[in-house]
């Protein structure tokens, strides 16, 4: 049987690799040009060439966004750019130009168009209406409901992609351009400024806000699965390396354990507990099991927390030795309790013990960041390159 | 030039008393992104009491599944009642078109998104006879649409500009945080652009209006050089009486132009200023994407 697909972010080649050894079954990445996140380091076409070279050799895919909303001078040189990442090895692209749908369509037989969710398509209707242009696959809109994604599966046909996890807009995708008038920056063309998360004054005591908490889904997978949906999109392309780590590695065991007819409530709590320690923002499900309303929004401004739980990356292990060698990324000392995992899926637990800096000293305390440690840790399980270690549980 | 009025009065009498005789108007419960809106009876009265005006209407809401076959319904019944356009958001009103052969044209009015000629001619090809161009793309890109495209262009001149619309009840939200009764509309105000924005909400959700005039008349001969055969004037917010000298002023300008000199031209353009503000959007000025 052929599982879901598992979509993850890529914002740069590194991460590519590392979401799909997490067990992404896809990527979509941005390119140097045309992409929604115009200001994330995205790939050049070497990085593209190189990146679907590792996608396919694992046998999975690579989807390049090419979503943006094209002004006259955006139409120069788009057409030799498209030939180019198609040489590339490209599996699909994900578009919002209708015009650009239609020439790809016409001219590249062997690779799909994914319509961007920057339509915002919200109907059985349009999404018909983007079938008969030859679309393969929708991203539907956000604003949707369990029933109203279902109905649209059964009535179009046609591959349905929604997003899982993740920042999620105050407005329609598309419909935006606070961004424009507040900061001069084209939201349409990558260039958001995420005025939706400011604060305004009004003639009230408290400001104005609006910014929406973030997706999660981890409690709705086996729904999303059984009606019927393609593919489950995980939002964000600048994302950091152990947001990613941990956000593919949790959905791809959700994912598993429904196959293996092992999902449990009590497995799905803990996956949600993970993902609640690597969120920056407070969770909800928005519009997918009743109207979004004022629960899902902020009203007090940013509120973005800072993440203190990932501690390092892990550089390589040292089996003879029993030592881990990190980049350490937060503070930590003797006596935590962490865990290390792995792209895998693997997850060693264990009390830390034995610090040592670069040259081999015996520490107590890791404090500074980007530098080298290694720390003590006897197991026999494989540890692959991109592992990382979180805090469980600060020592007194 | 002919003008397109989206009007705030329900009896039209003073703007055809002013020579127009093209109207937007917004249907109920089908259009967001405006103050006032008009029935589907109203808009059976207004059709049979003014027979020689073309009337347009604005189905410019993101459709949901349970709309779909009453939206059916609504195409059919203003099929049948000699409407001019109407201006849509969602695509799906491209497929209904088709699918119910209907005859009513269609102008493409995705907000924000009607910004390059090729895709215009896109649609064009697909059947759609107008297009509402963006508001967020300089004068010149608009020049080069109008130019390029073979889709009738129409340009947005005057209004209260409609910059975002959401789902979500972001004003009743907003009061239920603050345990007080919530407003119709709300004004916010960003302390660094020091703008102000206006938040209207319906049953449709919350658009957001910036709280000055875009006033366009500055552009309007160039407009008029490159051949463009219609602007819009909504009168959203706007004081009647206001609007009313607004329209006399345009058409005033529309007949005269050719035979105005400079310093007329400069003078007249200095009183539409007075009278509207010098908040002229991105005519001249490009927005920017990319800041590394």
């Amino acid at each position: 049987m052929k599982k879901i697909e598992l979509l993850s972010p890529a914002g740069d080649l590194e991460r590519l690799k590392l979401t799909l050894l997490y067990g992404a079954d896809a990527v979509y990445i941005g390119g140097q040009k045309y992409s929604l996140r115009a200001n994330a380091t995205n790939f050049s076409i070497e990085e593209i060439k190189e990146g679907c070279t590792f996608a396919h050799t694992l046998g999975k895919k690579v989807y390049l966004t090419l979503n943006i909303v094209f002004h006259n001078e955006d139409m120069d040189g788009v057409e030799e750019y498209i030939k180019e990442v198609v040489e590339a090895g490209i599996d699909a692209f994900i578009v919002s130009d209708p015009f650009i749908i239609s020439h790809i369509k016409n001219k590249y037989k062997n690779v799909e168009v994914h319509l961007s969710t920057q339509n915002s398509t919200s109907n059985y209707s349009s999404v018909l209406f983007f079938k008969e242009q030859g679309v393969n696959r929708v991203v539907l809109a956000r604003e949707l409901s369990k029933e109203e994604i279902k109905k649209i599966i059964d009535k179009t046909g046609i591959d349905i992609e929604v997003f899982i996890h993740g920042a999620m807009c105050t407005c329609f995708s598309g419909r935006c351009a606070l961004s424009s008038y507040v900061t001069n920056r084209d939201a349409n063309r990558g260039g958001c400024s995420q005025v939706c998360r400011f604060s305004f004054e009004t003639e009230e005591d408290k400001k104005f806000t609006m910014a929406t908490k973030d997706l999660n889904m981890t409690n709705y997978i086996k729904d999303l699965i059984e009606i019927g949906v393609k593919s489950l999109k995980v939002e964000g392309r600048m994302r950091s390396l152990y947001y990613l780590a941990t956000v593919i590695g949790t959905y791809r065991k959700i994912i598993d354990h429904y196959y293996d007819n092992s999902l449990t409530e009590d497995f799905i709590k803990k996956q949600d507990y993970i993902l609640g320690r690597v969120a920056n923002r407070e969770t909800s499900t928005h519009y997918f099991m009743k109207e979004a309303d004022y629960k899902d929004q902020y009203y007090t401004g940013r509120q973005e927390i800072s993440n203190q739980d990932y501690l390092g990356q892990v550089i390589e292990y040292d089996k003879e030795n029993k030592l881990v060698k990190i980049y350490e990324r937060n503070y930590f000392k003797l006596g935590d309790k962490v865990e290390l995992f792995t792209p895998n899926g693997d997850i060693i637990p264990f009390i830390i013990d034995k610090i040592y800096d670069e040259e081999k000293n015996p520490e107590e305390i890791a404090r500074h960041p980007d530098n080298i440690y290694y720390i003590y840790l006897d197991t026999n399980i494989k540890i692959e390159e991109y592992s990382m270690i979180r805090l469980i549980e600060k020592s007194e | 030039m002919e003008v397109i009025i989206k009007p705030e009065e329900k009896i039209l009498d003073d703007y055809i008393k002013n020579n127009i005789n093209n109207f937007l108007l917004p249907l109920d419960n089908y259009a967001v992104e405006y103050n006032v809106f008009f029935t589907i009876e109203e808009i059976k009265k207004i059709r049979e009491q003014y027979k020689n005006i073309n009337i347009f209407i604005s189905i410019n809401k993101n459709i949901f599944n349970e709309e779909v076959e009453k939206l059916k319904e609504i195409l059919i019944e203003l099929d049948k009642i000699n409407i001019a356009g109407i201006f849509y958001y969602d695509l799906s009103i491209i497929k209904l078109k088709k699918e119910l052969n209907l005859k009513t044209e269609l102008v493409w009015n995705q907000t924000h998104m009607v910004t390059n000629y090729k895709t215009c001619n896109y649609y064009k090809e697909l059947g759609v006879k107008y297009a509402l161009i963006s508001k967020e793309i300089t004068k010149d890109e608009i020049i080069e649409i109008i130019n390029k495209s073979e889709i009738i262009p129409i340009v947005e001149l005057i209004s209260y500009p409609s910059i975002a619309f959401s789902k979500r009840k972001l004003i009743t939200n907003y009061y239920k945080s603050l345990e007080k009764e919530k407003k119709k509309e709300i004004i916010i105000h960003e302390k660094v652009s020091n703008d102000d924005y206006k938040l209207k909400e319906n049953i449709s959700g919350t658009t957001f209006f910036k709280n000055e005039i875009l006033n366009g008349t500055s552009i309007l001969e160039e407009l008029l050089n490159n051949n463009l055969k219609y602007i819009i004037l909504k009168e959203d917010f706007i004081n009647h009486g206001l609007f009313i000298k607004v329209i006399t002023n345009i058409n005033y300008f529309i007949n005269n132009y050719r035979k105005m000199n400079e310093k007329d031209k400069e003078n007249w353009i200095a009183d539409q200023e007075k009278i509207l503000g010098n908040n002229t959007g991105f005519f001249f000025k490009k927005t920017i994407y990319k800041v590394k």
